[in-house]
C-alpha cells in the first residue's frame, strides 16, 4: 500500500493498492483461489467464522499508519483463540 | 536463528571468530534471513566435520581465511554436513515450538498458515 522499501524508498508507487483491495485479496480472493469460498473468505451463515477484531479500521487510515493497527482478538472456527 | 545482516550495526553477519568470542563451547548456527547461507562458530564447525583436517575439505568449496586456510564459518547454499550435524528435535520440542508459532501467528491475526517443511 505504501510501496516503500525497508530503507524508505518509494518502489513504483503506481502499483499501490487501497486497503480494502488488499483485504479483499487476503480474504475473498484467497478463498476463491483455493476453491474454498463456500466456507471462508467472507462472513455468512454456515461458514467457518475465522475472524479477527482490530482496534481500528485499516480502510480509514493513511497507508503509513496501517502497520500500527493492533489485533484485539483472533477467532478460529468461531472460537476465540487469542486475545490482546 | 535467522539474521538479516543489513539490519545489523556492522552491516554484515558476524564471522566464526566473533561467534567464538560469544559462545566458545556451544555450537551455534546463524542462518541468513533468506535461508541461503549461514555462519557457524568453531564448535559447530567441529560437529559438521567442516575442518581443515577432514577428508575432502579442500573440495568442499566453503570459504576459508586466505592466510590460515581455516574455514571462516560461512556456508553458502545447500550443505548436507550442516543439516546432519543438527540433532532432530524430539516430540516435546516440536510441540513446544508449534505452540510458540501458533501464538505468534494468532497474535498477528493469522487464522491459517501452511506448513511447508520437507519431510
Amino acid at each position: 500500500m505504501t510501496r516503500r522499501t525497508e530503507a524508505g524508498q518509494a518502489l513504483d508507487p503506481r502499483e499501490a493498492i487501497a486497503a480494502l483491495d488488499a483485504i479483499e485479496m487476503y480474504t475473498l480472493a484467497g478463498a476463491r483461489a483455493s476453491l474454498e469460498a463456500d466456507s471462508k473468505g467472507s462472513i455468512g451463515v454456515g461458514k467457518l467464522a475465522d475472524l479477527v477484531l482490530l482496534d481500528r479500521d485499516p480502510a480509514r487510515l493513511a497507508p503509513e499508519e496501517i502497520s500500527t493497527v493492533k489485533v484485539l482478538r483472533t477467532i478460529v472456527g468461531g472460537r476465540v483463540v487469542w486475545e490482546a | 536463528m535467522a539474521v538479516d545482516d543489513s539490519r545489523l550495526a556492522e552491516g554484515r553477519a558476524p564471522t566464526r571468530w566473533e561467534l567464538d568470542q560469544a559462545t566458545p563451547r556451544h555450537p551455534v548456527v546463524l542462518v541468513h534471513a533468506t535461508g541461503q547461507s549461514c555462519v557457524l562458530n568453531g564448535a559447530a564447525l567441529d560437529l559438521t566435520g567442516l575442518t581443515t583436517s577432514a577428508p575432502g575439505f579442500s573440495e568442499s568449496g566453503i570459504p576459508r581465511d586466505p592466510c590460515t586456510g581455516e574455514p571462516t564459518g560461512f556456508v553458502f547454499g545447500r550443505q548436507d554436513r550442516v543439516a546432519r550435524a543438527i540433532p532432530a528435535p524430539d516430540v516435546d520440542e516440536v510441540e513446544r515450538g508449534m505452540a510458540v508459532a501458533n501464538r505468534t501467528y494468532l497474535a498477528q491475526a493469522a487464522t491459517r498458515w501452511p506448513e511447508s517443511r520437507p519431510r
